[in-house]
């Protein structure tokens, strides 16, 4: 009865309880809405690192870790792939060297990390095939001597990039509703190469208005890029033996990861390739990267291969990138302060609402008290009546965010063309596909029941101070 | 039977300027299946001293007992159980919960107490028939007419088996019509039931109803016939 009287008196001031449970909804589905994106975006980035970058674990020398030399290689590899082999949740493996070098094309250079790949095994390790950008060459597909498949950060440093506008690239601006003075004053680049992509830029710039420019430079420059597939470029880094070295490879594909540092460093070739510029010889090994079953086992078979590899250093993905690791539980007490902090603001529009209710059914609650409403029951329906307006908000508030999560998720939200470069720089796509865990639905519905609860408590007090006497003779 | 006996009693309002002595020792007592009127002129002390019957308010000085127990000596929670179990209520105005319907509204009470669900089902639909709304059961306040809210409030202050009734005021908000159908239908319940029925009053034909007739004037009683 109780509840029944709290939940109609909800509905006794329509618009304002509405308001209230509009102002909840709202609340609600900003704080989960945009926690939903940054999560989204932290667990891309974790996935992608792991996909493209570290892996479930990595064996390397110990010595290698201290000081990555080219001589200190992971001892008696056989034996360890023969292990590895026979463990059942390893799903593939990929030794690999990696040497530091320096990659130099024309007068353009740029330090890098050399992994000299195994490439069907590497392909069942890492994504960065899969990453291969649209008509940037392919992951040591074509035949040529001594392929390289380097990032797209470094193609543009090391100036393997050109751009040039094309009559195909205007149509679809012309699908895009550009005016036609400015796609005619855009033709007048079509086919002029330029080297540098500021200059293309620019003049790209002087064509169109600001507005313009803004809105489709992005696309323009996407579309306009090319890479000088077969340049060479020219690599130097110290034999095994500690003395200098160089060899020539060749560009044969640009990949592209979330992570731009990634993509500015890594640069892979055959193994085969590199061992005759470094001359190391075929069991020479610095990396080996595992991807096991399910990641969450990483820890178990890590120690595992430990214990039969004492003199190995055999490392997790989150050993190798702690703050990884911890991602998901700071993640959770960010959501939870950053909604404590919006409930806390939306607990004031409850506390004044609840407030407002006690002081007009101040006759009401003390004709309750005097028939015989012990001071528990006035308390309760009180209570009740601020967690069903804040409980509606809160639900409606959690089954929208749900669905709109649940809609962007599929496409993804696109904010390349906002901050793309900014997000990369930093390890992070541009291109944010939202999420959240059920985990955080019940906490929050807690939450918010909590609030309704502390809401009342004040206004529920006042209602308690009120002597049923003096209450019915209150003129109203 | 006695079911009220009052004694010396006094209440004094403390307010910043003077103090105002609202009840200045009544000394009485009323008998099961009583039918009385309090009357006197507005600022007299009806009001206060309904209240200090109905232990909704407590007295500066003097003894209550109902149904020989002192209130005063009862904890404030144990008196809201008291009242609950012991007195009906009905107020001058606001006497129903808006959100309920008739029916709600005099089960409510039995639901505090925490009766099963038959007897409140029976008891509820015998009282509003006895209040002549057994048609209304499932009206909202806000959908009956002055008189009518009244009577639902007399039925809810049965519903309970209070040993008396207390109202204030009952037929200040009604017309002559509805206050007339009131009057009959509380005198039919005290004659034909036994209820107890202590009401005050400025309306002459109320008065005229009342088997018994106490006059206070400044605090003090003046008459009781
Ligand atoms: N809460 C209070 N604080 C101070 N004085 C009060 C309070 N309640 C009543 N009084 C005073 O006590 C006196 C008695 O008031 P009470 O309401 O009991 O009279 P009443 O006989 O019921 O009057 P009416 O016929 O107008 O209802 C009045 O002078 C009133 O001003
Ligand atoms: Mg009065």
């Amino acid at each position: 009865m109780i509840w029944s009287i709290a939940w109609k008196n909800v509905w006794r001031k329509k618009l304002r309880s509405s308001l209230v449970i509009t102002s909840v909804t709202l609340g609600l589905f900003g704080g989960v809405y945009s926690f939903a994106l940054m999560l989204g975006m932290v667990n891309q980035r974790v996935s992608s690192l792991i996909d493209n970058e570290i892996s479930h674990i990595q064996v390397h020398n110990p010595k290698y870790i201290e000081n990555s030399e080219i001589k200190h290689t992971i001892n008696d590899i056989n034996k360890l792939v023969s292990s590895l082999e026979k463990e059942k949740e390893i799903k593939a493996f990929s030794k690999k060297t990696k040497i530091f070098a320096m990659a130099n094309v024309s007068s353009k250079s740029n330090g890098i990390v050399l992994y000299g790949i195994d490439i069907e095994s590497e392909k069942k390790v890492t994504a960065i095939h899969r990453n291969i950008k649209d008509s940037a060459g392919t992951y040591f597909e074509k035949k040529m001597r001594n392929p390289a498949v380097i990032g797209e950060k470094l193609a543009k440093n090391l100036k393997l990039t050109y751009y040039i506008l094309t009559n195909k690239t205007i149509s679809k601006l012309e699908d895009l509703k550009l005016a036609e003075n400015s796609i005619d004053s855009l033709k007048t680049l079509v086919d002029i190469k330029f080297r540098i992509e500021n200059k293309f830029i620019d003049a790209i710039k002087n064509k169109l208005s600001d507005e313009n420019f803004i809105k489709h430079k992005f696309y323009i420059v996407k579309n306009s890029i090319n890479y000088k597939i077969g340049s060479k470029i020219i690599v130097t880094t110290q034999d095994i033996n500690g003395d200098l070295t160089g060899g020539a490879f060749k560009l044969a594909g640009i990949y592209k990861t979330s992570n731009s540092m990634f993509d500015q460093t890594s640069v892979f070739v055959r193994n085969k390739d590199l061992r005759k510029v470094t001359g190391t010889i075929k069991t020479d090994f610095h990396e080996l990267s595992i991807i096991l079953n399910n990641i969450e086992n990483s820890k178990l078979v890590a120690n595992k291969l430990q214990k039969q590899f004492p003199e190995l250093e055999i490392e997790t993905w989150g050993e190798i990138q702690p703050e990884l690791a911890v991602t998901n539980e700071y993640m959770a007490v960010y959501y939870y302060v950053f909604l404590g902090i919006i409930l806390f603001s939306l607990g004031f529009g409850i506390i004044n609402t609840m407030l407002m209710v006690v002081l007009e059914r101040v006759k009401e609650i003390g004709m309750l008290m005097s028939i015989g409403m012990n001071k528990l029951k006035v308390f309760l329906m009180i209570m009740l009546e601020s967690v069903f307006l804040s409980i509606i908000g809160g639900v409606i508030g959690m089954i929208f965010s749900g669905f709109m999560i649940w809609q962007t998720s599929k496409a993804g939200l696109n904010f390349t063309e906002m901050f793309g470069e900014g997000f990369e720089a930093i390890g992070y796509s541009a291109k944010i596909y939202p999420e959240i865990s059920l985990n955080y639905y019940f906490g929050t519905v807690i939450l918010v029941v909590i609030t309704g609860i502390i809401a009342a408590i004040y206004p529920a007090i006042k209602a308690l101070k009120l002597n049923p006497a003096e209450a019915i003779r209150t003129d109203m | 039977m006695k079911v009220i006996e009052v004694k010396n009693i006094h209440k004094i309002y403390k307010e910043t300027e003077v103090d105002v002595h609202a009840v200045r020792g009544i000394d009485l007592s009323f008998e099961e299946g009583e039918f009385a009127a309090i009357v006197g002129p507005s600022g007299s002390g009806k009001t206060t001293f309904l209240n200090i019957l109905g232990g909704l308010d407590t007295p500066s000085d003097g003894e209550i007992k109902i149904g020989g127990v002192d209130i005063g000596k009862l904890k404030s929670s144990a008196l809201i159980d008291f009242r609950m179990n012991n007195i009906g209520f009905v107020f001058q105005a606001y006497n129903l919960i808006p959100v309920l319907t008739a029916k709600e509204n005099v089960e409510f009470i039995m639901h505090l107490q925490g009766r099963s669900k038959k007897e409140r089902d029976s008891r509820v639909s015998e009282l509003l028939t006895a209040v002549g709304l057994g048609d209304r059961l499932n009206s909202r306040p806000s959908k009956l007419s002055g008189g009518q809210q009244q009577r639902v409030a007399v039925a809810r202050a049965l519903a309970s088996k209070p040993k008396f009734v207390l109202a204030d005021e009952p037929t200040a908000n009604l017309d002559s019509k509805s206050t007339e159908t009131l009057l009959n239908i509380m005198e039919k319940l005290n004659k034909e039931e036994n209820i107890t029925f202590i009401f005050s009053t400025h309306d002459a034909r109320v008065v005229k109803k009342a088997r018994r007739v106490i006059t206070i004037e400044d605090g003090k009683l003046v008459s009781d016939i």
